[in-house]
């Protein structure tokens, strides 16, 4: 789990490991993305299911870009063993009216990502 | 000529605007609705329908929105026991059966809980020997296998849970946000199933107590409002224990008049005897046109422009900074009061003393957030100052905007109304706590208190929020009261009849409204207020009911008009027409809604009156008082009058014997204008 803005070795490390699914966001450090980083960061606790918030869509190559995401406050959850993209959107799919994450979003998002 | 046109077209149009017909039922829906029986009882006692045209079957099929009903009527409310009984027996069963489900989703949720965690164990159990195979062969491992299979069920029974959750808690459920909390640390035992333990264990306690203890109350309650007045609760008999009112008859010949309906009429003479020296002096030239409309409607103008000047002030004092340097100064206040006190008094008394004062300080802050809640002021201000506008510099041909103004004001005004959300008592009663919490002090102690109180900051911040208070609740007032010259404004939802008290449906005992025994007029307006209640809890929609007040059938009243009288012959005079004011006893027939026949469509349409008048003519300036007497004709409950007289101070025919006139009364006209 963490903030990626120039060095994507953590990715890479993740990417490597047939066990883990991810749930990559991109935004900035005010943004829903954000927000919805560190929550999961508190309540996911299963350790092959990593989130990584990317400040700076330029870590991505173009193939990463066409099948994650190509713009800002978006988000996809991904499994490595069976190489599926499950789940992909805006990050306002995990804001509530309230205008909070939800965490219950989030599992979700991450259940499908483990089925894929 | 002119100015004759000028003053007549304003008060047609206003009278136009001022019988504008209104909506008379609603389609009952909720209920309460179905099971309130409203029947009307003229003075003759014949029954007469308003819940349904037929009163012998007592269907509800209508409720008034609001209804007419005669001024010497009795307003008979029966309470359709049955149906109400079903009713709520209905919905403590649905209630029962919502508490049943939640239990039956609480239940299945706690065991999708278990089996979650189950297989998430297991889950971890199998990554965990992923972690002994390196990376690059993990894949095709068995140990990766393995754990794959295992994630997928734990995703599987993961997905369940979330879904029941969302089914119980959906994104717009107000514990939603509880339950996300909470669920950050789902997978923690025992906090999640604790939490749903608890709440499990809540919907069986309230199965329990509604499966046995449910008594549902029926409270009624009855307002009586006139234009520009005080709301007056009206006495119904097994619902509250007001005391029964004073028997003020209505004189169907319109010739004895009592309690209000006398002050009213001495009212609309006096303003009769202004409306005509006015128009008068506009007619020989002494006044314009705008003087004289500003003097006939100067209550109205004062009003609007007292209201602004009020709202200008308040709106001052409510802007958050000039609220938020109260707070912090009420704050010190308090604070150097506390410790003033503390010097003075043995640290036990001092502690409570501070303990109260903190009270104070919170009891404040919310009082300020109330009154922060402005919304819709501005707006109103810009309104109200328009209408000013309009009034200060009065010209006929401003008229249409003018009506415009009105038509926005009351919109705005209702808005206000619906959104000002003061509590009137939290300052009283912390004034009333702080007096009871002294009086449990010594003597001694209270003595310096009271002292020390007397005198400090903080006794003159707080009587600074009364103050602010007091100002406010009384713009509020200025705002409903200006607000029911156009219209009558829905009631607020919270106004109660504080003798009222709550009946068990099964014994709720049918009831009426006596209009003879209360100060009704007509044009006044009647609620009927019903809600079905559980403790303190409302089960069902509130019921709503309104009634107007007019005269049906024969009968007479004496009407006091302004006309422009012309003498048949007036030797040596210019201009022969005159105003004057003029007192009719006109004659006519109200039909009631359901009455379909010919002529009752006749006097419908028409509004027909005829009757006798004296006038009190002006022809001969040297003559201190001329008294004519005749007969005047009327349509449309007299907006429009003629006649035809004889003046009784007259010595022969040029000397204006005989005369003509053609006016308006007075009653429709003060009544759009707001001068009552």
């Amino acid at each position: 789990m963490a903030l990626i803005s120039q060095d994507r070795r953590p990715i890479d490390d993740a990417l490597r490991d047939p066990t883990t699914t991810l749930l990559i966001l991109s935004g900035g450090q005010d943004s829903d993305a954000k927000a919805v980083h560190d929550l999961a960061q508190v309540g996911i606790t299963e350790p092959w299911r990593k989130t990584f918030l990317l400040l700076d869509l330029s870590v991505l190559s173009e193939t990463e870009k066409e099948k994650w995401m190509n713009s800002e406050n978006r988000y996809a959850v991904y499994k490595t063993s069976s190489d599926k993209v499950a789940q992909q959107g805006p990050v306002s799919d995990f804001i509530l009216s309230s205008g909070k994450p939800s965490i219950l979003k989030i599992r979700s998002a991450f259940a499908k990502g483990d089925s894929a | 000529m002119i100015a004759r046109t000028g003053l007549l077209a304003p008060l047609v149009l206003l009278l136009c605007v001022s019988c504008a017909s209104k909506q008379r039922y609603v389609e009952p829906k909720t209920p309460l609705e179905h099971a309130l029986f409203l029947a009307e009882i003229d003075d003759r006692g014949t029954p007469h329908g308003i819940s349904s045209a037929d009163p012998d079957t007592k269907t509800v099929t209508r409720v008034p929105s609001p209804a007419p009903v005669d001024i010497s009527s009795r307003i008979e409310v029966q309470i359709l026991k049955k149906q109400l009984l079903d009713e709520s027996d209905d919905q403590v069963a649905k209630k029962l059966e919502v508490l049943e489900q939640r239990q039956k989703a609480l239940t299945q949720m706690l065991d999708s809980l278990t089996n979650f965690l189950t297989k998430r164990e297991l889950a971890l159990e199998a990554y965990e020997e992923t972690l002994d195979v390196p990376t690059n062969v993990r894949k095709q491992s068995e140990a990766f296998r393995r754990f794959d299979t295992r994630r997928k069920e734990m995703a599987q029974a993961e997905s369940q849970l979330i879904e029941q959750i969302e089914k119980v808690w959906p994104e717009d459920h107000p514990q939603r946000a509880e339950v996300e909390e909470k669920a950050v640390t789902l997978t923690k035992e025992p906090d999640f199933q604790q939490f749903l333990q608890d709440e499990l264990d809540h919907a069986e306690a309230d199965y329990r107590h509604l499966a046995r203890n449910v008594t549902f109350k029926l409270r009624l309650e009855a307002f009586l409002r006139s234009p520009g007045k005080e709301l007056i609760p009206v006495h119904l008999e097994g619902y509250d224990a007001l005391p029964e009112g004073r028997l003020e008859r209505r004189d169907r010949m319109g010739l004895v008049l009592e309690g209000s309906e006398r002050e009213r009429f001495n009212d609309l003479v006096h303003q009769a005897n202004r409306l005509a020296t006015a128009a008068e002096r506009v007619r020989t030239g002494e006044e314009s046109l705008n003087e004289a409309f500003r003097e006939i409607s100067s209550t109205f103008l004062s009003g609007v422009g007292g209201l602004a000047t009020d709202i200008i002030a308040l709106s001052q004092d409510l802007e958050f900074s000039r609220l938020d340097a109260r707070i912090r100064r009420t704050d010190r206040a308090i604070v150097s009061f506390a410790v003033q006190v503390k010097e003075l008094l043995q640290e036990e008394a001092a502690e409570a003393v501070v303990n109260l004062l903190e009270q104070g300080r919170k009891a404040i802050e919310r009082l300020s957030q109330e009154l922060g809640r402005r919304t819709n002021i501005a707006e109103l201000l810009e309104r109200v100052n328009s209408l000013r506008a309009a009034l200060e510099d009065w010209r006929p041909e401003k008229l249409p905007t003018f009506l415009l103004h009105v038509e926005d004001l009351q919109l705005k005004l209702s808005k206000v109304l619906e959104s000002f959300p003061i509590s009137p008592d939290i300052v009283a009663s912390l004034e009333q706590e702080i007096l009871t919490v002294l009086e449990r002090f010594p003597e001694r102690i209270r003595v310096t208190l009271e002292k020390e109180w007397d005198g400090s900051e903080a006794k003159l911040v707080f009587e600074e929020w009364k103050d602010l208070l007091e100002r406010t609740q009384a713009m509020v007032k200025r705002v409903e009261d200006l607000r029911n010259l156009f219209d009558f404004a829905p009631l607020p939802a919270g106004i109660r009849v504080p003798e009222a008290f709550d009946v068990a449906l099964e014994d709720a005992p049918d009831t009426f409204i006596d209009l003879e025994l209360t100060p009704r007029l007509e044009g006044d307006r009647v609620n009927l207020h019903a809600r079905v209640l559980d403790g303190d809890r409302e089960v069902s929609t509130p019921y709503r009911a309104s009634f107007d007040v007019r005269r049906f059938g024969w009968h007479a009243w004496m009407d006091p008009s302004v006309v422009l009288a012309k003498p048949e012959e007036l030797a040596g005079a210019q201009e022969n027409f005159r105003f004057a004011p003029v007192l009719s006893w006109l004659h006519t027939y109200h039909p009631r809604p359901d009455e379909t026949s010919w002529h009752s469509n006749f006097w419908r349409a028409t509004g027909f009156a005829g009757g006798i008048h004296s006038a009190f003519l002006n022809f001969d300036a040297n003559k201190e008082l001329e008294i004519g007497l005749g007969i005047t004709i009327g349509l449309w409950d007299g907006i429009l009058q003629g006649g035809i007289g004889w003046n009784l101070m007259a010595d022969g025919r040029d000397e204006g014997q005989t005369y003509y006139f053609i006016g308006s009364s007075l009653i429709p006209l003060l009544q759009a204008l707001g001068d009552k």
